[in-house]
């Protein structure tokens, strides 16, 4: 009997470790099998077109250098490395454009799952060492760390030229064409999506507030339930940016030297608002959410009634799947909130070269744009004015769901980034003035 | 011939040890050194920052109370468990599964239980105990850090009974057996008899604990505050400003690693030695 009892316990305890360990390296697989099922249906419908599409662009794509490209390209893996936590975009990743790369070009892709500052060390240390060869091929990478790569010569480049996508579809005027974080990109990193600082909401609280002191009103009148999440988090650092612009105004910032004192007498008004503001938050201000996806889900739990995301589309995705009430609406400040966008830059020593040329020409060609666009809702890249009035009606077509805002009125209430190196010092002060204050 | 043998076996195990000493060495020499040479300006530049030191007494304070407790709370369920229960086996293969359990995890069933969204709280509500979910009391995020302690405790009182009690029960088995023949209180022969001779285990576990929590990270990140923040904290958004501050983001973990060596040291020099 206790012998029966010992195995019995010490295999269910072997099972759960199991069990434990497979979720974790097979839960991706999971995923891309049923992402497989629901590409082939939106392929099916789009898949005459498309084709039709590749077709016409493998005509165009004229310049002998760039079909060099792709031959040297047919049968490579190219390694995408990047930031895993957005589910559906990995989804989207192993699914829809993967199965694009192999069809049209024969490229397997290989999307590696890590944080941005591992891949910036793994680089520093090929660095060091004197590495030939990386496995790092694509990158996914913007702001301040394109400048640090850029800056210790772990990028190759300059290679947008070569693209034809981007020469056709790409608005080269656009400043977030040839700007990163107010940092010249030099054809070293290439569009891949534009975000956007987005705030929402549950729409039966009433009004919501159109600038910062109608949010503090609103604070007040909704005492503890709002806040944002604590800089340096990504969203919370946008967010008091935001409030930074709205109350102090966007030109100064690009060109104030990065020194902290200047900077800290510039952003004074800001803070003193935050400062003021901070009581009528969650936790009396106190403390704040370590995290965006923390604050997320306090908002779902009903704990919070407002939130902020770097997704314009969250919402139509939280709606969708079930994670927000279907009350939830987006809005914006009136003057506008901060937009970036982000980008696939190579690395020097990528060993598939050329596969990632090609991958990330793809990236920027229409129908990838538009089906990101229609899974994801991911504000596209490409300048709608150089597109064929097909393919725009397509675009316009596209149904964003439920509680958010067209395209057309993100984009006219759009601030640029601020140059790149104010950031970490404006998280600095925002820890020393407003945190726990 | 039967020595080479043994030396080939340690092979795998020094490698590891090797490669890890390795990568601390060169993690501690890159917190040493601006530009090339040789220079302590990164420490010096994290001390002069405000929050450095409360952070350091934060950090010391969660993961010596949190330490403490599990050290207490494991002899006292030593005593219970000694005293109720014959079969180490099966106590064996419970604590393992708790032990398997990931922080992050048990950061996320307290979130559950004890935040002031979360299920007692609700629970409370209902049965009308508190006015509004946010009188419930603070258990996480608060300032002191007691939701982060608690996390602890769930994770390393398994473990520490896991260490221990091996040879508690085997001590008890045979001496503390011996007492209870002769008259003593289950409660006398294991305070007086089992526990004096398996201390060193216990205390072995927590020199090790509190070295671990003083480094460790999901905890304080998931269930801390925004202005009382752990070392490990500091030195991730450190991190998260830029790639090249992480010469001062490894020179929090320098610090850490000073803490590690100095732990070491008390617990080489100071613990009770074993007897025969």
């Amino acid at each position: 009997m206790k012998k029966d009892v010992r195995m019995i316990s010490r295999l269910t305890a072997m099972a759960m470790a199991g069990v434990l360990a497979l979720s974790a390296c097979g839960g991706k697989k999971a995923e891309t099998s049923t992402t497989t099922a629901k590409a082939e249906e939106t392929k099916a419908v789009g898949e005459s077109k498309a084709e039709e599409k590749a077709e016409e662009k493998a005509e165009e794509s004229g310049s002998e250098a760039f079909d060099k490209l792709v031959e040297e390209a047919k049968g490579q893996t190219v390694n995408f490395y990047g930031w895993g936590g957005d589910d559906h975009l990995n989804q989207w990743l192993d699914g829809f454009y993967a199965e694009y790369l192999k069809k049209n070009y024969d490229i397997t892709l290989n999307r590696v799952p890590m944080g941005i500052e591992d891949i910036l060390t793994q680089l520093s240390a090929e660095k060091k060492v004197g590495t030939a060869e990386s496995d790092i091929d694509m990158i996914w990478i913007n702001g301040e760390n394109f400048k640090t790569a850029k800056e210790n010569d772990y990028l190759y480049g300059p290679f947008t030229a070569d693209l034809p996508n981007f020469k056709e579809y790409i608005n080269q005027d656009d400043p977030e064409t040839k700007t990163d974080f107010s940092y010249p990109i030099d054809g070293y990193e290439a569009p891949y999506g534009k975000a956007q600082l987005v705030l929402y909401g549950d729409s039966k609280v009433g009004e919501f507030p159109k600038n910062t002191a109608e949010l503090l009103e609103f604070a007040k009148a909704h005492p503890g339930k709002i806040t944002y999440p604590a800089l340096p988090d990504f969203t919370g650092s946008a967010f008091v940016r935001n409030v930074i612009y709205d109350i102090v105004g966007v030109e100064q910032f690009q060109t104030v030297k990065e020194d902290k004192e200047a900077v800290r007498e510039l952003v004074k008004p800001a803070m003193e608002y935050l400062k003021e503001l901070a009581p009528y938050l969650w936790k009396e201000g106190k403390t704040y959410p370590e995290s965006a996806p923390t604050m997320m889900n306090m908002y779902s739990d009903g704990e919070l009634i407002m939130g902020m995301s770097y997704s314009a589309y969250i919402v139509a995705n939280g709606i969708q799947d079930g994670s927000f009430s279907p009350d939830t609406k987006t809005f914006l400040f009136d003057k506008g909130t901060i937009g970036n966008t982000n980008y696939i830059a190579i690395s020097k020593n990528a060993k598939h070269r050329a596969a990632a040329e090609v991958a990330i020409n793809a990236m920027m060609a229409p129908e990838v744009q538009l089906n990101r666009y229609k899974t994801l809702k991911t504000i596209p890249v490409l300048d709608n004015a150089k597109l064929s009035k097909e393919v725009q009606d397509e675009f316009s077509k596209v149904d964003l769901g439920e509680g958010v805002l067209p395209q057309s009125e993100l984009l006219s209430k759009r601030l640029p980034e601020m140059p790149a190196g104010l950031v970490p010092i404006i998280e600095e002060i925002w820890q020393e003035e407003v945190a726990g204050k | 011939m039967k020595k080479n043998f043994s030396f080939l076996y340690l092979l795998p195990q020094l490698f590891f040890t090797w490669l890890f000493l390795l990568a601390l060495f060169l993690g501690l020499w890159d917190s040493f050194t601006v530009e090339g040479h040789v220079s302590i300006a990164h420490y010096k530049e994290i001390f002069t920052r405000g929050d450095t030191l409360p952070s350091i007494f934060y950090t010391l304070r969660i993961s010596f109370l949190s330490s403490l407790f599990t050290l207490l709370l494991a002899i006292l369920c030593s005593f219970l468990i000694l005293h109720f229960s014959e079969n180490w086996d099966s106590l064996k293969s419970i604590l393992q599964l708790a032990i398997i359990m990931p922080h992050s995890l048990v950061a996320l069933f307290l979130l559950f239980f004890l935040s002031q969204n979360g299920f007692m709280a609700r629970i409370f509500y209902a049965l009308k105990l508190i006015s509004d979910q946010s009188a419930f009391p603070e258990f996480v995020y608060d300032r002191f850090g007691v939701g982060v302690i608690l996390g602890y405790i769930w994770k390393e009182l398994p473990f520490m009974l896991f260490f221990a009690l091996p040879l508690a029960y085997s001590v008890d088995g045979k001496l503390g057996e011996a007492a209870r023949t002769m008259g003593a209180s289950p409660l006398y022969s294991f305070f007086f008899i089992t526990l004096p001779l398996s201390i060193r285990q216990y205390l072995a576990a927590f020199f090790i604990i509190f070295s671990f929590s003083f480094g460790s990270f999901d905890l304080p990140y998931l269930l801390g505050n925004t202005t009382e923040r752990a070392l490990s904290v500091l030195a991730y958004q450190e991190l998260q400003r830029g790639f090249m501050n992480r010469p001062t983001a490894l020179s929090y973990n320098g610090i850490m690693l000073l803490f590690s060596l100095l732990l070491s040291f008390f617990y080489f020099r100071f613990l009770p030695k074993k007897k025969g």
